[in-house]
């Protein structure tokens, strides 16, 4: 069933083609990997889905509801979560309060009730950090729950930026170069924790420059190349396509 | 209770020197308490607009102005009571508190401050041409405070009653600081797309942080018409916004030791600064540069500042 539908995606900046014509389907509780060289595209779509950019043309179906439609602010309430490829973390505040941004959204008083710290307040305050802690615990994160994000190392940064993702429960999960700064180790046990998430039903769209982490974890793979869809397949497909092997290794591969 | 004490002593020297004092000084010392506590609000006002929610405003007098004339009207025309007055003062103030977010929704930094600017100087004019109102360039003269059918004659129980509402809106600072609002607006202000995209509607913040922060200032506004006694347009001019803007970084941002260190200096420096005649200004603006040169954290920052400096030498 599908979840999520580009249907003929297209955007530009200053007359640059960044889309054009892009459509596939991302199906309830799989891994879609997004590839492709740099500048193909892949950003441009996921700040398309979670709504930094707006298309000039073309349509975003979740379950039937139109996300153009859907504010930035929206789209957490309907199931969406990301990370950013060069962090956008709190920095000054602790992992925990970076996380807890997004359980935040489940838990709103009015603003007289915070005003005068009425009860509602303080349990609005309490319950989005219990969450927050919770979702910490779930990724072994919780014993830096205190620390100052910007003072922790960028692997374990890009782990709290996952944590907050998470933290606001999503159904669909965007990934923007996840593993980029990790070690092949991190990286593994990265690629591990998104199969894990993919178990507990959330479907997940990742980009990601790793090609073993792709090839391994990912059971659909749209490839983009200069803001066109050239190919979707599975890893074996995208592996023997020629277009793909000549995007990615230029001319004189295509050529030999 | 130790514990308790001595993570909270500076908050709890601070209310026990503000009882003390009123006893110590005689009628001129108390006027200037009062005038620190007056300030101490517009201070604590740009705390939550620059401290939490990154914005800029160059334009505070005019909802100073707004608070001032609200209440004073509000007492003199409707007969209403001197607290009912300071709240509308303050309601008013929110409420044009929220027209002037909506530029702030589209525009940050120098075109925020020039839209802030451009509404202080409107209020000022309407308010000097609205003649049957405000009386104009005559003045309008403004009751002395009365609670409970009991008027405050003098400044000394003034004070007191200052201090209460001074206390209160800290303690609403704080408790807005803590919870999801205040928390929102700090995310927004570190990265504004991932505040975004966890659910955080930009507009809705930005518009409660100006509301909340106008309706400081126009409480400050009320109480200080009711202090002075006489309202007149000249009193709040662009360099009045001015001045509360240096107050607030010469206090130091973000602290509510900053913002009434802020308000102590804004109430005192004319009288020592008052052998400069002309040239005050001039000292205005170097300390201003000195400040943000030397102690970018404001005088909060300065007990800090100073043991980085001495361990640095050792």
């Amino acid at each position: 069933m599908a979840l999520l539908a580009i249907e003929n995606l297209s955007i530009s900046f200053a007359g640059l083609k960044a889309l054009s014509g892009v459509s596939f389907t991302v199906n309830t509780g799989e891994i879609v990997g997004l590839i492709g060289p740099n500048g193909a595209g892949k950003t441009t779509l996921l700040n398309c889905i979670s709504r930094l950019y707006t298309p000039q043309s073309g349509r975003i179906l979740l379950n039937d509801v139109n996300l153009l439609d859907v504010p930035v602010h929206g789209i957490a309430a309907h199931g969406i979560a990301r990370t950013f490829q060069n962090l956008e973390l709190f920095g000054g505040a602790s992992v925990l309060e970076n996380v807890a941004v997004s359980s935040m959204r489940r838990f709103r008083s009015n603003l007289l009730a915070e005003l005068f710290w009425l009860p509602a307040a303080r349990r609005d305050v309490h319950a989005a950090r219990e969450a927050a802690l919770q979702t910490l615990k779930a990724l072994g994160l919780d014993h830096l729950a205190d620390q100052r994000t910007s003072d922790l190392p960028y692997g374990t940064q890009k782990m709290v930026e996952l944590a907050r993702a998470l933290a606001g429960q999503p159904k669909l999960l965007l990934l923007d170069e996840p593993a980029a700064g990790l070690n092949p180790d991190e990286s593994r046990r990265l690629g591990e924790t998104i199969r894990a998430l993919r178990d507990q039903g959330i479907t997940v769209i990742l980009i990601e420059h790793d090609m073993s982490l792709v090839m391994t974890i990912c059971e659909r793979i749209v490839v983009l190349d200069h803001g066109e869809k050239i190919h979707e397949g599975t890893p074996e497909t995208v592996r023997r396509d020629p277009a793909v092997i000549s995007a990615y290794l230029g001319a004189e591969a295509g050529d030999a | 209770m130790t514990l308790w004490l001595r993570k909270n002593w500076i908050p709890v020297a601070l209310l026990a020197a503000g009882l003390v004092l009123p006893n110590l000084v005689e009628h001129y010392g108390n006027f200037i308490l009062a005038s620190i506590l007056v300030y101490s609000l517009v201070s604590l006002s740009l705390t939550i607009l620059i401290g939490f929610a990154g914005q800029i405003s160059i334009g505070h007098a005019g909802f100073w102005a707004l608070g001032a004339y609200g209440s004073a009207l509000v007492v003199t025309e409707l007969g209403a009571p001197f607290l009912v007055g300071v709240l509308v003062g303050g309601i008013v103030a929110a409420l044009f508190g929220a027209v002037v977010a909506l530029p702030a929704l589209r525009v940050q930094g120098h075109y925020l401050a020039i839209a802030t600017l451009g509404f202080a100087l409107f209020v000022q004019q309407v308010l000097f041409e609205w003649e049957s109102l405000t009386g104009g360039r005559q003045g309008l003269f403004v009751p002395r405070p009365e609670i409970f059918g009991y008027e405050l004659t003098d400044d000394y129980a003034y004070v007191y009653l200052m201090l209460v509402i001074v206390v209160l809106l800290t303690w609403m600072t704080e408790n807005f600081r803590r919870s999801h609002t205040g928390r929102a607006l700090m995310a927004l202000k570190m990265s504004t797309v991932a505040a975004e995209v966890a659910g955080i509607n930009r507009a809705r913040h930005i518009i409660i942080a100006f509301m909340l922060s106008a309706f400081y200032t126009g409480i400050s506004g009320a109480l200080y018409a009711h202090l002075i006694g006489f309202l007149s347009t000249e009193t709040f001019t662009f360099t009045t916004s001015l001045s509360f803007l240096t107050m607030a970084v010469i206090g130091g941002l973000g602290s509510y030791v900053g913002a009434l260190l802020g308000a102590i200096y804004l109430t005192m420096a004319p009288e020592v600064f008052r052998e400069f005649k002309d040239a005050q200004m001039v000292v205005y603006g170097l300390t201003l540069i000195l400040c943000m040169q030397f102690l970018p954290g404001g005088l909060a920052s300065l007990p800090e500042r100073l043991r980085s400096l001495r361990r640095r030498r050792t």
